[in-house]
C-alpha cells in the first residue's frame, strides 16, 4: 500500500498549523508583515517599481540597502525573541511557569541566536560591504553582478525560511549550534532542526558565494594606482573577514550536510551509539563558528578605522600596524576554536594551548583599539553620532574583552562557561564590537547612498538608549553567571533569589527596543525632512577616501571617470591640492537588471521548504528547475547596456550642479 | 566565429580574467569542503561498531581500475582543452565526449561498488566508518555527476555558439575542475583505500 | 533647568547603585563563595585574569576620557594641538605590541600552569583515600552510584568533609554538564564516553548543582543537592540508604532513564553490578548486553 499523502505532502498535514495561543500570535505577526506591505505596494501602485528598481537590480547599492532592510526586519523579530525570554524569566520563578511552555522556550532562544548571527548580523555585514567596498576601492561595480543578487536571493530564502518554522511547523530546540545528539532525530524528531539546517545551509551558500565575489572584486577592481598598501582600512578588514568566510563557511556547509545525512538516511556521524562521535560535530561546528566571530567583527573594525580618522579629522593612527593587526587576526581565528569547549574533557595541553591562543588574540585586537585612541590623539574630534558608536564601542568592548580574557584560562571557564557570565561576555562582544560598528557604518555611509543625512540627535539618543540598556541588560548576566545562573533556563527556584537582576534585565531590554524605535523613528523623520539634511556637496564629513569624491546619491555607475590614487586618504589630499575631478568620460558597461537572481530564490525556498517537510517529488522538480534556470541565465550573453561617454558627462556635470 | 555580438573585447578579456580567478576560489573552498570529510574519516575510520573495517570490504585492485580510467579522463579532458584552445571544434567534442564516456564508467563503477556493500548489509547505516566513507567517496561522486552534466551542456554549447572567449573561458573552468577532481580522488584513493587496507 | 536634570539621574544612580549593593549583600553569590579546594583556587584564577587586564583597561579607559576631553573640537585649545599630519610612531606603536605581549606571556604560563593543575581528570593528592561516585545524566534528572558503598541516588548527592571525590561522569541522555559551582567547575556529560571530575568540599553544608548544557524540556528542572557533611554524618547516610532495601536493578534502571520530568530525590539500596560500565558501553558496540560479572577496574575506561 503506497501512502500517497506521504508521496504528496511528505511530512505536512494540518498539525503543523501551531495550536498555543503565544505561536498563533507570533504566526500572525509572520504574516501580517508582509500581507501589509503587499496592500501597501498595491494600494500606491508601487508592484512595477518595486520589480523594476529593487528586485530585480544587480546595483550593489541596492543589494546592500535591500540587505540591511532585511537585517533589520531580523534584527526587530530576533529581538522580540529575546524580549520574550527575559519575560519569560522575569516571571517564570517558584511556583509560577512563565508564559511560555519549557519546548517553546527553547525555539524561542534556538531561534533569536540563528536569526541574530544568520539574518541580522550577517545581513548588515553584507549589506555595508556592499553599498561601500566598490564605492572605497573606486569601483563602478562588483566582480560578478549576478551573482551577487544570487547570494542576496539565497540569503533572503533562509531568512523566509526560519520565519515560515514560525507559521507552519516548529523551530529547533537544539539552541543556535544545535549541538547533537539533542539534534539528532532521537532527541528532535520533528521538522525544527530540519527548518534549522536548511535556513543555515541556503544563507550560508549565499555568503560563501558573496566572499568569493567581493574578494575578487577587491583584487581585481581596484582604481588606478591603489595598491593593496593604499586601500582604506575597511576594505583590508573585509579583505581579511572574507577570507574567513571562504575558509570558514565550506566547514559549515559539510558539517550541517552530515548532520542532514544523519537524519535523513540513518548515517552515524554524530548519533550517540553506532560509532558517532558528537564531539566531532561540536569541533567541526566551532571550526567555522569561531571564525564567523571575527567574519562578523572585523568589518566594523573597519568601519571604525574609517569613522575615527574622519571624524577627528586625522589620518588613521599606524595604517600599517592596523592591517598587520587584521591579518593576526585571521590567521590567528582559526587556531582557538576549542576554547569554545574546555569542558569537554579534552587533556590538559590541549586546553592550555587554546587558552593561549585565545589570548593571543586579545594583542591584535589591543592594539587596534590604541590605534584608534591615538587617531584621536591631536586630532579635532567632532563629537557626531557615529563616534558616539565609537566610544560606546570602546568602553563595552574593552570590559567583554576582561570577560573573554577570564574565560580563556581552562580553569576559570570551567566555573563560567555556560553561565550566564558567557552569555553576558559575547553579547558585548557582539552587541558593542559589531552591532555598534554596523550602526556608525550605515549612518556614515547613508548620506551616499540616499543623498541626505541621518537627524544626528535622534542618532545620539538611539546610542543613548543602546547604551543604557545594554548595561542594564547585560550587567546582570554578568551577575547572575557568579551566581551559578546557566545559560537557556527557562525556570528557576525563588530561593535563589535571582529574580530582581532577571527583571532589571527586561527593563534593559525594554530601552534597547526603545533604542531600535528611535532609530526606526530617526530614518522616517530623516526621510520626511529629507532637503533639510540634503548632502549637496556629496562630502558630508569632510571625508578622506575616495567614495565622497562623488556626488551624492551615488550615481548608479559610481564614478564617471576613473580615480587615481597615490596615498591613503587620496580624497583628503585632492582637497587640500585643490585638485578637480578628471573629466575624461569613457564609454560605460552596467549590468542589466535580471529576475533570475530572484527566481534562484525562490528556488531555494522551494527546495528547503520541501527538504525540510520531505516533499520529496518537490525537492527533486526544485533541482531540475534550478538545473534550467542556470543553464538559461549562463548561455544569455546580452547581459550589459552601455552609457555612452556623452552621456555620462550630461549626468555627472547635472549631479554635480554644473551646467 | 559566431560569438555572440561581444560589446567590447577588453570588457570580455577583464570578466574572463576575474571569472578564473574566482573560480580559483570556489575550487578552494571546495578544498576546505573535501578537508573538513576527509578530518571527518580520519576521526571515524576505526570506529567500526562491530561491522567491517577497510580492510574487509576494499577490492583494491576495482578501485585501482577506477583511479585509471579517472585519470585517462583527466588527460583527455586536458587534450579537449588544448584543442579547443587551438580553435579545434570537433576535437574539443569528441575528447569531452571521451571525458564523460571514462567519467560515466567511473561513476558506475563506484555505484557498483556502493550498491554491492549495501547488499551484504554493509551500508552507511552499518556503522560510523561506513557514514564517513559512503559520504566521502560518494560526496566526490557527486561533483563529478556534476561535472559529467556541465561537460554535456558545453558541448551543446559549442555546437550552438563555437569557440568564443565566452565558451573559452567555461572550458577552462570545467577542466579546471575536472582536473581537481582527479587530485581529490588520488587522496582518496591513498587515504581511504591504500591505507585501509594496509592498517 | 539642566543643572536639575542632572542632580535627578545623579540620584537615580545612586539610589539604584545603593540598591543594588544591599541586594549583592542579601544573596548567595556561590562563585564568589567557593567551599571547595578546586573552586576555590579557580576563583584565584578569575581574580588573577581580572587584575592583570586592568593594565590594559585603565590605560584605555582614561587615554579615551583624557583625548576626548583635550581634543574635541569644543575645547577652545584644540585647534591649537591639532596635527593632521600625524599618522603613526614607531615608538608608541611597538608600547602597544609589547606590553600587551608581555601581559600575555604571564597570562601563558599561568595558563599554562593551572591547566595542568586543575585538570578535572586530574586526581587530588591527598592522606586520604579518594570516594568514588559514578554519575549518569539521564533524561531529566541526575543519577548517582556509590559503586563502593553499593548505593545509589537521585539528584541528591552526600559526600564527606575533606575527602576528595572522584566523579566519572557520563550522559545516557543528550550532553549535559556537571556542575556545582561552590565546590569546583563543571564537566560534559556525554553519552558512550566518560568524564571525571575530582573535588573536595571543604565546608560542611548545603549546594546546589547544576546541568549546564541545555538537555531538552526538563532542563531546568535537572538540578540536584550536595550536601557536604561530617564523616559520621556520611557514614550515617549510606547506612540509612544501605537500609532502604530498594534495588536498583537494570529493569528499574530502564525505567529510570525514559524521560521525566520528576525531579524527586530518591535512593537505592543496592544497584545492579557493573552498571555504570553498561550504561558507557551500550554505546560502542552493537547489541551490547548487560553483564554482571564484566568487572572491569573503575575509570578503566577514559575516553
Amino acid at each position: 500500500m503506497i501512502n500517497f499523502g506521504f508521496l504528496l505532502l511528505g511530512r505536512l498535514n494540518l498539525e503543523a498549523i501551531p495550536s498555543d495561543f503565544v505561536t498563533r500570535v507570533g504566526a500572525i505577526m509572520v504574516l501580517l508583515a508582509p500581507l501589509s506591505v503587499a496592500i501597501f505596494l498595491t494600494i500606491t501602485k508601487r508592484w512595477k517599481w518595486l520589480y523594476k528598481n529593487w528586485l530585480t537590480s544587480l546595483d550593489p547599492k541596492k543589494i546592500g540597502v535591500m540587505y540591511i532592510i532585511l537585517a533589520t526586519i531580523m534584527l526587530i523579530r530576533g529581538g522580540i525573541d529575546a524580549l520574550m525570554m527575559r519575560a519569560n524569566q522575569a516571571i517564570s520563578v517558584g511556583s509560577s511557569n512563565g508564559f511560555l511552555s519549557a519546548n517553546h522556550y527553547q525555539q524561542v532562544f534556538s531561534a533569536h541566536g540563528t536569526i541574530m548571527i544568520f539574518f541580522a548580523a550577517m545581513g548588515l555585514m553584507f549589506g555595508i560591504i556592499n553599498l561601500a567596498v566598490p564605492l572605497q576601492i573606486g569601483a563602478r561595480d562588483v566582480a560578478f553582478p549576478f551573482l551577487n543578487a544570487v547570494s542576496f536571493w539565497l540569503f533572503s530564502a533562509g531568512a523566509i525560511l526560519v520565519n515560515l518554522s514560525l507559521v507552519i511547523g516548529v523551530f529547533s530546540i537544539a539552541g543556535w549550534l544545535a549541538y547533537p545528539p539533542l539534534s539528532e532525530l532521537k532527541y528532535s524528531p520533528g521538522v525544527g532542526v530540519d527548518y534549522w539546517i536548511w535556513s543555515l545551509q541556503i544563507a550560508g551558500i549565499g555568503s560563501l558565494l558573496s566572499g568569493i565575489n567581493f574578494i575578487v572584486t577587491i583584487l581585481k577592481m581596484r582604481t588606478k594606482g591603489m595598491n593593496l598598501m593604499k586601500m582604506p582600512v575597511f576594505v583590508w578588514s573585509v579583505l581579511g573577514c572574507l577570507s574567513l568566510v571562504i575558509f570558514a563557511f565550506p566547514i559549515l556547509t559539510a558539517t550541517l550536510a552530515l548532520l542532514t545525512l544523519d537524519r535523513n538516511i540513518g548515517t552515524h556521524f554524530f548519533t550517540a551509539g553506532g560509532g558517532g562521535n558528537a564531539m566531532m560535530y561540536v569541533n567541526l561546528i566551532w571550526a567555522w563558528g569561531h571564525p564567523e566571530v571575527y567574519i562578523l567583527v572585523l568589518p566594523a573594525f573597519g568601519i571604525f578605522s574609517e569613522i575615527v580618522a574622519t571624524f577627528s579629522r586625522k589620518r588613521l593612527f599606524g595604517y600599517t600596524s592596523m592591517v598587520v593587526a587584521i591579518w593576526a587576526i585571521v590567521l590567528l581565528s582559526f587556531s582557538v576554536w576549542l576554547h569554545h569547549f574546555f569542558t569537554m574533557g579534552a587533556g590538559a595541553d590541549v586546553n592550555a594551548f587554546f587558552g593561549i591562543m585565545t589570548m593571543i588574540i586579545a594583542i591584535p585586537t589591543g592594539v587596534k583599539i590604541f590605534n584608534w585612541l591615538f587617531t584621536m590623539f591631536r586630532g579635532r574630534i567632532w563629537l557626531s553620532s557615529q563616534l558616539y558608536w565609537f566610544i560606546g564601542f570602546v568602553f563595552l568592548f574593552t570590559i567583554g574583552g576582561v570577560a573573554g580574557v577570564i574565560l580563556a584560562i581552562p580553569p576559570a571557564d570551567f566555573e563560567l562557561h555556560n553561565s550566564l557570565f558567557l552569555v553576558a561576555h559575547f553579547h558585548t562582544m557582539i552587541v558593542s564590537g559589531v552591532l555598534f560598528g554596523y550602526f556608525a557604518g550605515i549612518s556614515y555611509w547613508f548620506p551616499k547612498i540616499f543623498g541626505f543625512k541621518l537627524n544626528d540627535y535622534l542618532g545620539k539618543i538611539a546610542f543613548w538608549c543602546w547604551c543604557i540598556g545594554f548595561i542594564l541588560a547585560f550587567g546582570p548576566l554578568y551577575i547572575l553567571g557568579f551566581m551559578g545562573a546557566t545559560r537557556r533556563l527557562n525556570h528557576y527556584s525563588a530561593s535563589l533569589g535571582w529574580q530582581p537582576l532577571f527583571i532589571v534585565a527586561g527593563i534593559g531590554v525594554l530601552i534597547i527596543a526603545l533604542g531600535v524605535a528611535v532609530q526606526i523613528l530617526q530614518i522616517g523623520w530623516s526621510i520626511i525632512n529629507r532637503k533639510i539634511y540634503q548632502d549637496k556637496s556629496g562630502d558630508p564629513w569632510d571625508g578622506r577616501t575616495l567614495e565622497w569624491s562623488i556626488p551624492s546619491p551615488a550615481p548608479k555607475y559610481n564614478y564617471a571617470t576613473i580615480s587615481v590614487v597615490d596615498s591613503i586618504d587620496q580624497f583628503y589630499e585632492d582637497k587640500k591640492n585643490k585638485k578637480k575631478p578628471s573629466s575624461n568620460y569613457e564609454d560605460i558597461y552596467l549590468p542589466k537588471n535580471t529576475p533570475f537572481g530572484l527566481l534562484i530564490g525562490l528556488i531555494a525556498l522551494t527546495f528547503g521548504f520541501a527538504f525540510v517537510w520531505q516533499i520529496w517529488w518537490l525537492v527533486i522538480l526544485s533541482l531540475i528547475v534550478l538545473l534550467i534556470t542556470l543553464i538559461i541565465r549562463l548561455s544569455n550573453q546580452d547581459m550589459e547596456y552601455l552609457i555612452p561617454a556623452e552621456q555620462v558627462k550630461k549626468m555627472d556635470l547635472k549631479a554635480r550642479g554644473i551646467n | 566565429m559566431e560569438e555572440e555580438n561581444v560589446l567590447n573585447q577588453e570588457l570580455v578579456i577583464e570578466r574572463n580574467d576575474k571569472s578564473i580567478l574566482g573560480f580559483w576560489i570556489y575550487i578552494m573552498t571546495d578544498c576546505v569542503l573535501f578537508a573538513s570529510l576527509f578530518a571527518t574519516y580520519a576521526v571515524l575510520h576505526t570506529n567500526t561498531f562491530g561491522g567491517p573495517s577497510g580492510k574487509n570490504i576494499f577490492d583494491l585492485n576495482y578501485v585501482f581500475i577506477e583511479t585509471l580510467v579517472l585519470l585517462i579522463s583527466s588527460f583527455s579532458c586536458g587534450m579537449a582543452t588544448i584543442a579547443a584552445f587551438k580553435n579545434k571544434k570537433s576535437m574539443t567534442i569528441i575528447f569531452f565526449g571521451i571525458t564523460i564516456l571514462l567519467g560515466l564508467t567511473f561513476l558506475i563503477m563506484e555505484l557498483s561498488e556502493f550498491h554491492h556493500l549495501a547488499l551484504i548489509g554493509d551500508s552507511w547505516t552499518r556503522s560510523a566508518f561506513l557514514s564517513a566513507y559512503f559520504t566521502l567517496v560518494g560526496t566526490h561522486g557527486l561533483h563529478i555527476s556534476i561535472g559529467i552534466i556541465w561537460m554535456i551542456i558545453i558541448i551543446g554549447l559549442i555546437l550552438k555558439k563555437g569557440l568564443g572567449p565566452h565558451n573559452l573561458r567555461k572550458i577552462t573552468m570545467v577542466s579546471i575542475f575536472w582536473h581537481f577532481l582527479d587530485v581529490v580522488w588520488i587522496f582518496i584513493f591513498s587515504i581511504v583505500y591504500l591505507m585501509g587496507v594496509i592498517k | 533647568m539642566k543643572k536639575f536634570i542632572y542632580f535627578l539621574i545623579g540620584i537615580f544612580i545612586l539610589s539604584f547603585l545603593s540598591l543594588g549593593y544591599f541586594y549583592l549583600k542579601s544573596v548567595n553569590i556561590p562563585i564568589l563563595e567557593p567551599k571547595g579546594l578546586i573552586a576555590q583556587k579557580e576563583l584565584d584564577l578569575i581574580y588573577f585574569a581580572l587584575i592583570l587586564a586592568l593594565f590594559v583597561v585603565i590605560p584605555v579607559f582614561s587615554l579615551l576620557i583624557i583625548f576626548l576631553i583635550r581634543y574635541r573640537e569644543g575645547n577652545k585649545k584644540s585647534s591649537l594641538r591639532y596635527n593632521p599630519s600625524l599618522s603613526g610612531s614607531k615608538v608608541l606603536e611597538s608600547i602597544w605590541w609589547v606590553i600587551p605581549t608581555i601581559i600575555i606571556l604571564i597570562l601563558s604560563i599561568v595558563t599554562w600552569q593551572s591547566s595542568y593543575q586543575l585538570d578535572p581528570f586530574k586526581p587530588i593528592s591527598s592522606n586520604l583515600k579518594p570516594l568514588n561516585i559514578e554519575v549518569v545524566a539521564l533524561d531529566w534528572r541526575w543519577l548517582f552510584i556509590y559503586p563502593d558503598q553499593n548505593i545509589a541516588s537521585i539528584n541528591f548527592l552526600e559526600i564527606p568533609i575533606d575527602r576528595p571525590i572522584s566523579f566519572y561522569i557520563t550522559s545516557d541522555a543528550p550532553m549535559n554538564s556537571f556542575w556545582i559551582p561552590q565546590l569546583a567547575g563543571q564537566i560534559y556529560a556525554m553519552p558512550g564516553m566518560s568524564t571525571q571530575l575530582h573535588i573536595e568540599g571543604n565546608t560542611i553544608g548545603e549546594y546546589n548543582g547544576w546541568s549546564a548544557n541545555i538537555s531538552g524540556n526538563g532542563f531546568s528542572k535537572m538540578n540536584f543537592k550536595v550536601m557536604v557533611s561530617s564523616n559520621s554524618n556520611f557514614s550515617n547516610f549510606i547506612n540509612h540508604i544501605a537500609k532502604l532495601k530498594n534495588n536498583l536493578s537494570l529493569a528499574v534502571y530502564n525505567k529510570l532513564s525514559q524521560p521525566s520530568l520528576d525531579s524527586n530525590y530518591q535512593f537505592y539500596s543496592s544497584v545492579a553490578p557493573n552498571l555504570y560500565n553498561y550504561v558507557v558501553e551500550k554505546y560502542m558496540s552493537p547489541n551490547y548486553v548487560y553483564n554482571s560479572s564484566n568487572i572491569s577496574n573503575m575509570g578503566g575506561m577514559k575516553n
